[in-house]
């Protein structure tokens, strides 16, 4: 994951995910010379994100790692609160979807502005194994996105993403954060019932209750089947292998509008960056 | 007599003696509430209704399994550290 890297974006939340990433990776790439900066997105979700921010400015300055933060009222001009709180009929999405790709539109942005090589995401075992399994369930083409190095689809347009924390369940996260000492707050995000996850999320977790080992089962079972495919999709001659830029904004996308851009002319609103 | 407190957001168990046996006074979003038990975590966590993935349990004040003895005068901590965003 970490060879040939010079300089490391990692997303930050404040949580106890990129907490224990960021502390872990300070370690383990200080006498690599590896450079690490932290890649805040605040979504602009009012009595959530505003809770998390300052542990994580506390811990950057802690260890000496720059921080930077992009907001989503930059990039959209509005924040997530806004966006929501919009007639229905102009956001026909939930609000998962918006933060989700709003998010990772603000952390490509935002790694490309600063020349990060590596973008490092806090991606744990759990959320591994539920993105799989919500893929699955809506019949996803990009079921195998979540490796972890990298994407469904390689292209210079896409910083390398790394997910170092994928083989660590979630609550082993919790407990070394506790242990460690970090100033976690554990604050539920307001929006989390509107989405599909933690239908999910629950049934994992009541099953690997029941059936310990379940959880790292299905992991191998997402790694040994991600290979196959993605060796015969690399064989193939598939049309979803070819990256176009957006018409709108540049960015890479498989279709001729990116996902973001559709959303923003859903919403009606103007992007900023 | 119930001993029921707050530590940092540990939501505090405290086990007591009574007539009809080992009780648990818990306080789950600051509603008190008892109830009768003697076993190990796993069983008092499904007794609360919570599964053992998404908390963290301290027994007396130190982080213990699920498969770990609680007795009455045992004080217990349970700590929701899995939630959603």
């Amino acid at each position: 994951m970490l060879k040939g890297a010079k300089h490391i974006g990692v997303a930050m939340s404040g949580g106890k995910d990129s907490q224990v990433m960021l502390y872990l990776l300070n370690k383990i790439t200080k006498p690599m010379k590896i450079k690490l900066t932290a890649i805040l997105v605040d979504e602009g979700i009012n009595g959530y994100r505003d809770k998390i921010i300052p542990e994580a400015k506390k811990l950057t300055s802690e260890l000496g790692i720059p921080l930077h933060i992009v907001t989503f009222k930059d990039l959209v001009g509005h924040s997530l609160d806004e966006i929501m709180s919009m007639d229905k009929k102009d956001r026909i999405e939930s609000s998962c979807t918006y933060c989700g790709v709003f998010r990772r539109y603000a952390l490509n942005n935002a790694a490309k502005k600063l020349g990060v090589d590596r973008l490092a995401i806090g991606h744990n075992l759990d959320d591994m194994i539920q993105g799989y399994m919500m893929n699955m369930m809506r019949n996803e083409n990009l079921l195998f996105r979540f490796k972890p190095t990298g994407g469904a689809v390689e292209d210079d347009r896409f910083i390398m993403r790394i997910r170092p924390l994928f083989k660590i369940p979630e609550k082993e996260l919790a407990l070394y954060a506790v242990l460690k000492g970090f100033k976690s707050v554990f604050v539920e995000c307001p929006y989390v019932g509107e989405g599909f996850r933690p239908l999910v999320r629950d049934f994992i977790n009541s099953t690997e209750s029941k059936y310990p080992g379940t959880k790292f089962k299905m992991l191998q079972n997402y790694i040994e089947t991600g290979k196959k495919v993605s060796e015969s999709f690399a064989a193939s001659n598939s049309t979803e292998k070819k990256i176009n830029s957006c018409e709108k904004c540049g960015e890479p996308t498989s279709g001729k509008i990116c996902k973001s851009c559709r959303l923003i002319d859903q919403l009606r609103i103007k992007r900023k960056v | 007599m119930y001993g029921v407190t707050y530590i940092n957001s540990f939501c505090v168990y405290s086990l007591v003696d009574s007539f009809y046996g080992d009780f648990v006074k818990c306080i789950i979003n600051e509603k008190p509430r008892s109830i009768k038990f003697k076993g190990t975590v796993k069983e008092l966590l499904g007794k609360l209704g919570l599964n053992e993935q998404i908390v963290l349990v301290k027994l007396n004040g130190t982080i213990v399994t699920e498969l770990d003895e609680v007795s009455d005068k045992d004080t217990v901590e349970i700590q929701k550290v899995i939630l959603g965003g």
